[in-house]
C-alpha cells in the first residue's frame, strides 16, 4: 500500500511542478513517506490529511488507513 | 583407668616403642603436674613452664628439643601411654620453644646456672635464619603456577621474605622480583614457607613475620586468585546450545579491545537489560506447573530476545556458556543440600579474570534483580568483586563502572535516533500542516472501530502483541481520550494453557462519552481467540474467582474493577 501511495506522490509532483506550494507540500509528503512505519508514529489526523492530499477519495481513506497500520 | 609405668605400658604395647623417637613417655600424673603448674603465653598458645625448665635441667629433655631444632627429629613430644594409645601430649613449634626458653631464662635467671645459657644459645641457634639459609643453602622449590612450572632457589625466596621494610616495599610494588612475574615469585614464596612451616620452625625477625603477615593477606600484592580456577568445574555448559539471536544481542557492539574481565562484565550486563524475570515463575511463588520448563536444562534454548523471560536457572546457563566462549574459567553452583540439583534451589557462579574473583548472581532479590536494575541503569547488585585485596576491589568497580556507562552511553545513542527519527517525523509534519487544509478531526467513535478492528485482525501475540496495542493507542486518541474514553489493560490470566504457561489478558474498556460503571463498553481479548465483547460484571466475576488478576501493584486500573490487586 505505501509503494501505492509513493507512485501517487511522484505523479503528484511531476503534475504540480508549476505550483511552488503544492509541490512543496507533495516534496514533505514524499519525505514522510519515506520514513520506517511513519503511520504507526503519526497521529491518525496527519495520516488521514494525507491520504486527503495524496487524492484518496474520503470514501475510501480509512480502509487505506487500516491497511497503512497494520501490525 | 589403666594405671601402668612407662616400662610396663610399652611391654604391653610394643607397637609404641617406635614413638620414642620423638616422644618421652611419662605418667598421666606427671603430665598432670606439670599442667597444673604455671603457663607462659606465646603467640597466643599457653607453653607449659615445668615441660621448657626440664629442657635446661635434665639431659634427656635437651637432647630432644636438641635433635627436633636441629631437624633430626619432626617433632618433640610429651605424653602417657593408656589403652594402647598416647594421649595427652605436649607438643610446641621449635619458636613456641625458643622464646618460652628465653622467658624462663629471663624468670628464673637466679635458679639456672651458666650451662642452661649455653644450651639455649646452642638451640636457638639451630632455628635461626642463619640456619635456615644453610639447610635450604641448595634447594630448589619446583612449583606449578598458574600452569606454569618455577624452580626457584629456596634461599631467594627467604630473602625476599626477610627483605628490610623499605626493600620489601619496592620489591611489592615491582613488575618483577628476580626475573620473575612478582604475583608468581610472592606466591611461590609463600608456598614454600607454608609447606616447609617456616614460621613455626624458626626464629624470624619481627619484620619478616609482617611481611608474611602482609602476604598472606594479600594485602601488598593480590595474589588470591593463583592457582584457582585453573578448570571450569560446571555439569551442564557443554549441554547448553543458545538462540544466535540471543548470544548476537549479548554481543552486539562489544568492543574488541575491552580486557577479558571488562569482556565479562558488558556480557552481563548486557543480559541484564536482554532479559527479564519470569514474573509467572513469581506469581506461582516458583512452584507448580509454571515452573517445570525452568527445571528443564533444554528450555534455555528457547530463550530469545524476544522469549526473554529467564530464571536464576537459565540466566546462570546462558552467562556460562558466554563465559566459557571467550576463554574464562568459572565453577557454577546449582547445589542444594542433597547435591548438584539444576532447578532445584538458587544458581550462581564464580569466575577468575586474572586476579579478579568474581560472583554472578543476577537474582539477590527477585524484586529488585539486576535484570530490573540494569534496565534502570541504576547499581547493580550481583555481580561482585570477592577478592580481600580493597584496591582490587577498587579496580573491579572502576571497570563496572566503565563498562556500565559505555553500555548506557550506545543506548543513549540509540534512543536520540529515535529521537531524532521522531524529530524528524515532527518537524516534517509540522511544516507539511502548514500547507494543508487537510488536517480535521477524526470522530472518536471512528477511531474506536479502527482500534476494534486492528485488534481483531492482528496476528501478533505476546509482547509484540502487547506494544502493538499501545503504539496503536498512541496514534489514535489523543491524552484526553485515552484518559477518559480509552482503556487498555494487560493483565494475568491464571487459567492454565495446555502447555501448562499461565498467559496474559488484555481488558479493552471504550466509553465515546467519558468513563462512567453503567455505560462503558468492556471487551476481553486473548490472543488467538480475538476480542469478544463483555460485560463489567463478567470481568468482576473473573477478577474475584482469581482467574484474573493486575500484575502490578501500582499500574493503571481497568474503570469499574477495582479488585485483584497482587498482595
Amino acid at each position: 500500500m505505501i509503494d501505492k501511495l509513493k507512485e501517487m506522490n511522484n505523479k503528484l509532483i511531476l503534475i504540480n511542478k508549476d505550483d511552488e506550494i503544492e509541490l512543496r507540500k507533495q516534496h514533505l509528503i514524499r519525505e514522510i513517506l519515506n520514513k520506517k512505519d511513519v503511520f504507526l508514529n503519526i497521529k491518525i489526523e496527519y495520516a488521514y490529511s494525507i491520504l486527503r492530499d495524496l487524492k484518496i477519495e474520503e470514501e475510501n481513506i480509512e480502509k487505506v488507513y487500516l491497511k497503512l497500520i497494520d501490525g | 583407668m589403666e594405671d601402668l609405668t612407662v616400662k610396663e605400658a610399652l611391654e604391653k604395647y610394643p607397637y609404641l616403642k617406635e614413638f620414642q623417637e620423638n616422644t618421652i613417655f611419662t605418667t598421666k600424673s606427671d603430665i598432670e603436674y606439670i599442667k597444673s603448674g604455671e603457663k607462659i603465653l606465646i603467640d597466643g598458645t599457653f607453653i607449659y613452664k615445668e615441660f621448657l625448665r626440664r629442657i635446661f635441667t635434665d639431659d634427656k629433655y635437651y637432647d630432644y628439643a636438641y635433635r627436633y631444632l636441629k631437624g633430626n627429629i619432626d617433632s618433640f613430644s610429651l605424653g602417657y601411654i593408656a589403652y594402647g594409645d598416647i594421649v595427652d601430649q605436649i607438643r610446641y613449634s621449635k619458636r613456641q620453644i625458643i622464646q618460652g626458653l628465653s622467658i624462663v631464662l629471663l624468670r628464673d635467671e637466679e635458679q639456672l646456672n651458666s650451662e642452661c645459657f649455653d644450651k639455649y644459645e646452642n638451640l636457638k641457634k639451630e632455628a635461626s635464619y642463619k640456619s635456615l639459609l644453610e639447610k635450604y643453602k641448595n634447594f630448589k622449590y619446583d612449583i606449578n603456577i598458574d600452569s606454569e612450572e618455577y624452580s626457584f632457589n629456596a634461599c631467594d625466596l627467604i630473602r625476599f621474605i626477610s627483605l628490610k621494610d623499605d626493600d620489601f616495599e619496592r620489591a611489592c610494588k615491582s613488575s618483577k622480583i628476580n626475573g620473575v612475574k612478582k604475583e608468581h615469585f610472592i606466591y611461590g614464596a609463600l608456598s614454600f614457607f607454608k609447606e616447609n612451616n617456616i614460621i613455626d620452625e624458626y626464629l624470624l625477625s619481627r619484620s619478616t613475620l609482617r611481611h608474611y603477615d602482609d602476604i598472606i593477606s594479600n594485602k601488598k600484592v593480590d595474589i588470591e586468585t593463583i592457582n584457582q580456577y585453573l578448570k571450569t568445574e560446571d555439569a551442564y555448559v557443554d549441554k547448553v546450545i543458545l538462540n544466535k539471536d540471543l548470544r548476537d544481542s549479548i554481543l552486539n557492539g562489544m568492543p574488541d579491545d575491552l580486557s577479558d574481565l571488562e569482556k565479562a562484565i558488558y556480557i552481563y550486563i548486557k543480559m541484564c537489560k536482554l532479559l527479564r524475570y519470569d514474573e509467572e515463575y513469581y506469581a506461582v511463588n516458583q512452584k507448580g506447573v509454571a515452573t517445570f520448563k525452568h527445571k528443564d536444562i533444554n528450555y534455555v534454548s528457547n530463550v530469545t530476545p524476544l522469549n526473554n523471560e529467564v530464571v536464576c536457572f537459565e540466566f546462570n546457563l546462558i552467562y556460562s556458556k558466554m563465559l566459557d566462549e571467550i576463554g574464562i574459567k568459572f565453577k557454577t553452583d546449582y547445589k542444594n543440600m542433597t547435591g548438584d540439583a539444576y532447578g532445584l534451589s538458587h544458581a550462581n557462579l564464580t569466575f577468575r579474570c586474572d586476579k579478579f574473583l568474581i560472583k554472578a548472581d543476577s537474582v539477590t532479590s527477585i524484586l529488585n534483580s539486576d535484570m530490573t536494575l540494569a534496565k534502570l541503569n541504576k547499581p547493580l547488585r550481583g555481580l561482585e568483586c570477592i577478592n580481600k585485596n580493597n584496591l582490587t576491589q577498587n579496580e573491579f568497580e572502576n571497570s563496572l563502572n566503565k563498562v556500565y556507562e559505555m553500555i548506557s552511553e550506545k543506548e543513549k545513542q540509540i534512543d536520540d535516533v529515535d529521537a531524532d527519527y521522531e524529530k524528524t517525523v515532527f518537524m516534517l509534519i509540522d511544516e507539511y500542516s502548514k500547507l494543508t487544509d487537510n488536517v480535521k478531526e477524526v470522530p472518536l467513535e471512528e477511531k474506536m472501530t479502527i482500534l476494534i478492528e486492528k485488534v481483531n485482525s492482528t496476528n501478533l501475540s505476546g509482547m509484540d502483541l502487547i506494544s502493538y496495542l499501545l503504539r496503536l493507542k498512541k496514534i489514535l486518541f489523543n491524552r484526553f481520550q485515552r484518559q477518559n474514553n480509552v482503556n487498555i489493560t494487560i493483565v494475568r490470566n491464571n487459567e492454565t494453557q495446555d502447555d501448562g504457561t499461565i498467559s496474559t489478558a488484555t481488558i479493552i474498556v471504550l466509553n465515546p462519552t467519558g468513563f462512567e460503571d453503567k455505560s462503558n463498553t468492556y471487551y476481553f481479548f486473548v490472543p488467538g481467540e480475538g476480542l469478544i465483547s463483555t460485560t463489567k460484571g463478567e470481568i468482576q466475576s473473573r477478577f474475584d474467582d482469581g482467574m484474573l488478576q493486575y500484575i502490578s501493584e501500582d499500574g493503571p486500573l481497568i474503570p469499574g474493577i477495582t479488585v485483584g490487586r497482587v498482595k
